[in-house]
């Protein structure tokens, strides 16, 4: 069975990377609410589904992509930032150990507060207008999406992920920045504390850190936080044992990586249903096919000039001869009644020197009749032979809107056949 | 390509055959016209529902000489079984004549002898009478599948009348305005299409089970238009600085203007979008306009240079003091605990408060870099927010009910709201009324789902 255009429409636009998922929908919505249509799209063939109609579309539109590169330009530069801020944080004081509780706050506990803000308010707050994210729509109507206004509800889930994987890239390159200092600078952690000044209360602290992978990892042992205590530094003892990087490195995927990729990847799968909700539920698809099906007659007469109203003619046998249109109940004295019966007959007589008059031929027609070829045959051959043939209209009821319109028709005819039209009185 | 029903529309001139195909198919493009005999050459149209085809209908000219034709037709058939024969050389002898004699009864015979269906129609307000039995003679001779079909243009006086002329030509006689026949009209002229030939018969009701369905599917993305645009309207919002108390009166008038001016703008993007989805691109509407007019539509604020608001001055400086406190920490090699970022927080974001209190006196060199903002909107008039709700569904419940063959102006009918509300039960109607309350602050994707389902209860469609 085929797929709803909804749906065609849904894997058409999914089937690209989430960014330009959502540009190429709102452009295209753009392009709808403009009324344009695609050129080289023949109504006139078989109708098209949407699949086909949004490939066409994609082929014409210039989408630039400036979604997508805006939001990769962002990525870059969080992860550009992220590796600087580990670079900085290991190198401040070169060769010299660093205080533990840096790394720990910047790349591990300052982000996983971060992370838990971030979740709280995407759950609390809907993103429901653009109020509150000032910011972020300047940053975003710089790159020129001020067009999408409107969709904004879209867009502050888009700027909400795009955000959170900025953060998600500034952690990552942290960590790579981490691994490329420590292969070629011994990377020393030591810690000091104004208040736990033994290796044991600090110990309980660094369990406590450790607890979220302290099934398949253990933290520090005394001796190890005991040798990574800041007084050794001071007493210039050598430290034989430089283990405490791994427990930095667990605390920042821990704290800082693990948190962060999950709330990417609910931000994600958030945006992927809103849009996939949009698109399904948007008239934008059915409107983009009505408007590709449409198709104006052919050749159709346009009969938009406006007529006069009708001359009133007094229709009297002393003066004319009275042929009648298809009147079979007539008080008129008519000399023939044309249209009923067999052609042939009518035939006979319009050719025959009967159809010859002394006297001007006036051919009577009910208002209600419809004028046709035939009539214009009938008056075509009469006026052969006559010198004058006039067509006159008869209603046997008082005139009302209705009438107007069918006059008019008359009048169209009588203009067409060049003849003489009056209205019966 | 699939094979679908065909048939083409056929009658004597001006009897409504563009106006029926125009609404069996959906299609406002089809010249339709009071005057006689504006159609000239015989034209597919299809029914598309999602750009899938499902029947075809030949808007053709009218009978311009059907006497003529059939005596043709009589002088070249010696008996019933050549009859079909006959009207094949009647188009093989005429057709290569353009612009011929018989030129219309070419164009609306030669779909027929393609393999289309018979539609006949008449005009039912009109009385029956013989010079008609020509052309149902000559529809008679081509053996096609037929039905004719009463239009009541100007009444049902003759209606009767009609119906037991036609039944001794027609397999099947159906009334049908194309004016005003609704969706079970429709359905009953294609259940009658469906009778007509039974190879067809399939095709047909999968169509009928399709248009029930394509119904359903515009009834809700038309809700989905009314209930999009009525909450951007609500949620709307048009800023004004004033940089002089002794303007803000001219200034009010103008952002009241403003502001009607945008509602006004998406009313009637809604309407097109309206229009648009449901193949009504040329109809002419006829509704007053919005007035907006509401009390207490203006909110007072303030401005900062910058275009920032108070808040995000706050925000920010108490960001920058907490910044230079941070590097005060990082001298101290941590052993402040952060205090430095704490204190410096709260210093510059009390100071800054303060300086924001009155924003009116913030100067530099004399120049003022705050003062008194208007805002009109968003609607927070629970009234007003039932008119606009109102003013959208009336607009949506015209154009769904229009019929494509109707080309007359729409004028919208308002209908009390409290009449549709009737048609929720209580507790919807309290659920509604809260959702519109808060709907000035925006709304969550359900609540606008929710009010998609209420709006469609709302219509009478």
């Amino acid at each position: 069975m085929n797929l709803s255009p909804q749906k065609q429409a849904l894997n058409f636009f999914m089937s690209h990377a989430l960014s330009n998922a959502l540009f190429l929908w709102l452009e295209f919505r753009l392009f709808v609410a403009r009324r344009q249509t695609l050129t080289g799209v023949d109504s006139a063939n078989e109708p098209h589904t949407a699949d086909s109609l949004l490939k066409t579309w994609f082929d014409q539109s210039d989408y630039d992509q400036a979604g997508a590169i805006s939001s990769s330009l962002y990525w870059m530069l969080m992860a550009g930032a992220g590796m600087f801020a580990m670079a900085g944080v290991l190198t401040v004081s070169v060769m010299q150990p660093i205080n533990i509780w840096w790394p720990l706050w910047l790349f591990a506990f300052l982000p996983f507060l971060m992370t838990l803000v971030s979740l709280l308010v995407s759950l609390v707050r809907k993103p429901k207008t653009v109020k509150g994210q000032g910011l972020l729509f300047r940053w975003v109507n710089r790159v020129g999406f001020a067009r999408f206004a409107g969709h904004e509800r879209l867009l502050v889930r888009w700027m909400l992920w795009v955000r959170q994987f900025g953060l998600l890239a500034f952690l990552l390159s942290a960590i790579a920045a981490f691994f490329l200092i420590a292969m070629f600078q011994d990377i020393q952690f030591v810690w000091s504390s104004t208040f736990v000044r033994t290796a044991d209360g600090m110990k309980i602290v660094f369990d406590i850190i450790a607890l979220p992978w302290s099934w398949f990892y253990d933290a520090p042992s005394v001796s190890q936080v005991a040798a990574s205590h800041a007084g050794n530094l001071l007493s210039a003892k050598p430290m034989t044992e430089n283990t405490m990087w791994t427990f930095v490195l667990m605390a920042v995927v821990f704290y800082g990586l693990l948190p962060r990729l999950v709330l990417v990847s609910f931000s994600y799968y958030r945006l992927r249903k809103q849009l996939a909700r949009d698109i399904e539920a948007s008239s934008d698809i059915e409107q983009f096919i009505v408007l590709h099906q449409h198709r104006e007659s052919q050749n159709a007469l346009v009969a938009d000039k406006e007529f006069s109203g009708l001359k009133p003619v007094e229709i009297l046998q002393a003066t004319h001869d009275l042929v009648g249109w298809q009147l079979t109940q007539s008080d008129f004295p008519l000399i023939r009644i044309l249209g009923v019966g067999d052609w042939q007959d009518d035939e006979s007589w319009l050719t025959s020197e009967q159809a010859k008059r002394n006297k001007p031929v006036m051919m009577l027609a009910d208002i209600w009749s419809t004028p046709t070829g035939e009539l214009a045959d009938c008056l075509a051959e009469l006026s052969k032979k006559n010198k004058s043939v006039s067509l006159v209209i008869v209603a046997k009821q008082d005139l009302d809107a209705r009438s107007e319109t069918q006059i008019r028709s008359w009048q169209f005819f009588a203009e067409q056949q060049s003849i003489e039209l009056g209205l019966g009185v | 390509m699939k094979n679908l029903p065909q048939f083409a529309v056929v009658g004597h001139p001006n009897k409504g055959k563009s106006s029926i195909v125009s609404t069996l198919t959906r299609q406002d493009a089809v010249q339709v016209s009071e005057i006689s005999g504006t159609t000239t050459e015989s034209q597919a149209f299809s029914l598309s529902l999602s750009g899938e085809a499902q029947y075809t209908l030949y808007d053709t000219p009218g009978f311009q000489r059907p006497r003529q034709v059939l005596a043709w037709l009589e002088n070249h058939a010696q008996n019933a079984a050549e009859r079909v024969s006959a009207v094949k050389k009647f188009l093989d002898e005429f057709v290569t004549e353009p612009g011929g004699k018989f030129h219309d009864e070419v164009e609306l015979l030669t779909p027929i002898m393609n393999g289309a269906g018979i539609i006949y129609v008449v005009d039912g307000s009109k009385p029956y009478s013989p010079e008609f039995e020509a052309e149902m003679s000559i529809l008679q001779w081509t053996s096609q599948p037929r039905m004719a079909m009463i239009n009541p243009i100007g009444g049902e006086a003759f209606v009767d009348e009609w119906r037991s002329a036609l039944s001794q030509y027609f397999n099947i006689v159906r009334v049908f305005d194309p004016m005003t026949a609704d969706a079970r009209k429709q359905e009953s002229v294609l259940s009658a299409f469906a009778e007509l030939h039974e190879p067809w018969r399939t095709d047909l009701e999968r169509t009928l089970t399709a248009l029930n369905k394509y119904r359903d599917q515009l009834r809700s993305q038309g809700a989905f238009i009314v209930v999009e645009n009525w909450l951007k309207a609500m949620t709307h919002q048009e800023t004004l600085k004033v940089p002089a108390s002794f303007a803000k009166n001219a200034l009010e008038q103008q952002l009241r203007q403003r502001y009607q001016q945008s509602l006004q703008d998406i009313e009637s993007r809604m309407r097109r979008d309206l229009q648009s989805l449901f193949a009504h691109t040329q109809l002419q509407t006829d509704m007053d306009s919005l007035d907006a007019n509401i009390p207490d539509l203006f909110d007072k604020s303030s401005w900062y240079m910058f275009g920032l608001d108070r808040q995000k001055i706050i925000a920010l400086s108490t960001s920058a003091g907490a910044a230079a406190g941070v590097v005060i920490d990082v001298g101290l090699g941590g052993a402040s605990l952060m205090a430095g970022a704490l204190a410096g927080g709260l210093v510059s974001g009390a100071a800054s408060f303060a300086a924001t209190l009155k924003p009116e006196k913030l100067k530099i060199k004399g120049v003022p870099v705050a003062g008194e903002m208007l805002t009109a909107g968003p609607v927070g008039n629970l009234a007003f927010a039932f008119v606009l709700l109102g003013r959208a569904i009336d607009f949506y419940d015209t154009v769904a009910q229009r019929t494509h063959g109707d080309r007359r102006t729409v004028t919208v009918k308002h209908t009390r709201f409290d009449e549709r509300l009737e048609r929720l039960s209580k507790s919807e109607q309290i659920r509604l009324t809260r959702t519109v309350q808060k709907a000035h602050k925006g709304l969550a994707d359900n609540d606008l789902l929710q009010l998609r389902e209420w709006v469609q209860t709302l219509c009478s469609n």
